[in-house]
């Protein structure tokens, strides 16, 4: 995974990875604080936070921060990497966003930014970010621990015992 | 296990493993016929199984190109994708929930008991209840059906409790656990269920029947099944005289070879095996084989469906356990009075959050589709299943346009709903949602059908061969020799799960065969 989760001190590692992304053609986006560093092989930097912001716009969780979305647009960047009409539509895309901004999608409003993604909803490069998103956001075991989904529960036999039967709020039958 | 030669033309052929073709394979070698089995799909087994929804999606199911046609919601939301079924050892008994009901009595005649309902095809069945009642008991044995054979029901969920708590404050009185081919005890060589939950991404511990671990190896232990895993039927041959001969199959390096049959028997699903007859085309049968009566891939039935998914103001972790863990069976009733024939079940379900993303509202996005999201531990979720009316314009067709990687033509299927459909669904939903919010319910969600599970009605059996394609042992009313084993068999759908009255006809279709053959009627 390109993706990273940086500790303080790992922080300064990112420059390798920057580099090394930098080689690979593509470029790299840093988290706030340092929290996470994503490597992009094909699309460069600015492609990537725009998309970043678009893929919260469309599914907006408070309780996550950047870093799942980054994932996501890992994903679109490896699709990327070896699909040049992709990486077209996912340039060009972004480009209309910022077209239909003044020139930055990020630092427009939210209502403004919303009122573009409407206006764009039955385009091609809007439907491959949305369906990018749902099949890889909601796919992270790091975002369904937020949303209280356990996974796999094989391994662990199940939840016989595990609480299948454990709702305790319904009042009694009257 | 046997191994036949190609050349071998004492053979039954049987195309479909799942719960049609794979128990009809059981049945028949238990009789000492020799049976040769074809599967598309790979021979995953139960710990090739993975608790994750996509991957186990991507192992299991059938995802050959296919097209869609019609005013369904699926055509547009996943237009390649209209069925949910399975590619594998086992078929879609690998996947299914394990729901187990009988058909009612007068599911079998609604041509008689509806009356005329313009825009459907509606057609009796030519067999009764009574006809299929043996058979039913020993499906419900075989698979170890609970509420059956003294078998206890299975305990209820979370998801259950919080459905039972409101269906039984609406005042419905027949709401349990089900009927289920679910083992709450140990039964035959199979433990118990551990409420694992992804019933969907085939069951780990076994509990759940499913041909693949009980008919199959039951099947390979007489020594008189030939499985094939990996080979796709690409055509029916015939002879001069009309009757079938053996079929063509791709292995699964691509090589074509011909298995020489006494019997073919078709049990690939309702749209693949209309598929294969309309492909088997030729200068005696121009219109695909057993299609006198122009009915083969007509009358396409999915069952009405819909989901409800509320949220509530505390966790009810609706995915622990069995995913379809209990029914409200009422409104299952034949009771024209609401506005619909037919009637319908809410049975519990529920999603991971991979699959609750794509199917909650498909291509829905924003703050409020993300904040039913961020409710996801707070929801509960049941399905609704009813009869759908059969339409002659529903169906399955040859797309000329698309051809699979053999170069023969995809199915395309056409669905419209039928005004009673719509009907139905709105009074379902109306219904569903009533349930969970008197157990306090904050807000429901109305979800549109999934891609079809229950996929019926395309080869359909008549008492007249004008009307449709098989007879009432599953034998095309053209052809002797070449049967139909699936879910196209049905006439028409009724409100129940198909599961056990395909193989309850498989079993009864056993008996018919393996007496045709003794007595050198086929």
């Amino acid at each position: 995974m390109a993706i990273k989760k940086l500790g303080r001190r790992t922080f300064l590692k990112s420059a390798s990875l920057a580099a090394a992304a930098a080689a690979a053609g593509g470029g790299v986006v840093i988290g706030p604080n340092g929290a996470w560093a994503l490597a992009l092989s094909k699309l460069d930097p600015a492609t990537g936070k725009t998309l970043i912001r678009m893929t919260r716009d469309l599914y907006p969780h408070d309780q996550l921060d950047d870093a799942p979305y980054a994932k996501v647009v890992e994903a679109l960047d490896q699709s990327a990497a070896k699909d040049e009409a992709l990486a077209k539509l996912l340039t060009e895309g972004t480009a209309a966003l910022d077209k239909a901004n003044s020139g930055s999608y990020l630092k427009a409003t939210e209502a403004r930014r919303l009122a573009t993604l409407v206006g764009m909803q039955t385009d091609p490069f809007f439907q491959k970010v949305r369906g990018t998103v749902v099949t890889t956001l909601y796919n992270d075991p790091e975002v369904w621990k937020k949303l209280g989904y356990e996974g796999s529960s094989a391994e662990h036999g199940g939840y016989l015992h595990r609480g299948f039967d454990d709702i305790d709020w319904l009042p009694k039958q009257g | 296990m046997a191994n036949y030669e190609l050349s071998d033309d004492s053979v039954v052929v049987i195309i479909g493993s799942g719960a049609g073709g794979g128990t009809l394979a059981n049945e028949l070698c238990q009789k000492g016929v020799k049976v040769v089995l074809l599967e598309a799909g790979q021979r995953n087994e139960i710990e090739d199984f993975v608790n994750n929804e996509w991957e186990a999606f991507g192992m299991l199911s059938w995802l050959d190109p296919r097209t869609t046609s019609g005013t369904w919601r699926v055509h547009q939301d996943f237009s390649g994708l209209p069925a949910w079924i399975c590619k594998t050892v086992g078929g879609s008994t690998t996947h299914w929930a394990g729901a187990s009901l009988r058909f009612q009595e007068h599911e079998f005649h609604t041509k008689t008991v509806y009356g005329e309902i313009p825009g459907a095809n509606l057609l009796d069945w030519p067999i009764t209840l009574a006809d299929l009642e043996p058979y039913y008991a020993k499906a419900e044995d075989k698979m170890g059906v609970t509420r059956t054979n003294g078998i206890p029901g299975l305990p209820g969920n979370n998801n259950f409790k919080v459905m039972e708590y409101g269906a039984k404050k609406l005042g419905y009185k027949e709401v349990h656990t089900g009927r289920m081919a679910i083992n709450s005890q140990p039964r035959d060589g199979r433990g118990s269920c551990q409420q694992i939950g992804f019933c969907f991404a085939g069951c780990k511990s076994g509990a759940k029947w499913s041909t693949l671990y009980t008919e199959i190896p039951k099947a390979e232990a007489t020594g008189k099944l030939d499985l094939r895993p990996g080979a796709q039927v690409l055509k029916i041959s015939h002879d001069d005289s009309g009757k079938v001969t053996g079929i063509v199959y791709a292995d699964g390096d691509g090589n074509q070879h011909e298995q020489k049959a006494r019997v073919v028997c078709v049990a690939g699903n309702s749209i693949e095996s209309p598929r294969l007859l309309l492909n088997s085309a030729s200068g005696k049968y121009p219109d695909g084989l057993a299609n006198s009566s122009g009915m083969v891939g007509k009358n396409y039935m999915r069952h009405m469906t819909g989901s409800v998914y509320s949220t509530f103001e505390k966790p009810v972790h609706m995915y622990r356990g069995t995913t379809m863990a209990g029914i409200v069976q009422d409104e299952a009733r034949l009771d024209p009075g609401r506005g619909f024939v037919g009637g319908y079940e809410f049975e519990t379900l529920s999603l991971g959050v991979p699959f609750m993303a794509a199917f909650l509202e498909p291509g829905a996005w924003g703050r409020q589709f993300a904040a039913a999201m961020d409710q996801y531990s707070h929801m509960a979720g049941m399905w609704i299943v009813g009869e759908d009316m059969p339409q002659e314009k529903n169906g399955i067709t040859l797309n000329k346009d698309v051809k699979d990687k053999y170069g023969l033509p995809v199915a395309n299927v056409h669905f419209d709903d039928h005004p009673n459909d719509v009907a139905m669904r709105n009074h379902a939903y109306i219904q569903g949602s009533a349930i969970h919010s008197a157990a306090g319910a904050l807000e429901s969600w109305h979800t549109p059908p999934y891609p079809s599970t229950h996929n019926l009605g395309t080869n359909r059996m008549s008492a007249e061969a004008k009307d449709g394609v098989v007879n009432k042992h599953g034998q095309t009313h053209d052809i002797k020799n070449l049967f139909v084993s699936d879910g196209s068999q049905f006439t028409t759908g009724g409100a129940e799960n198909p599961t056990l009255t395909i193989v309850t006809l498989a079993i009864r279709q056993a008996d018919f065969i393996a007496d045709a053959m003794a007595k050198k009627e086929i």
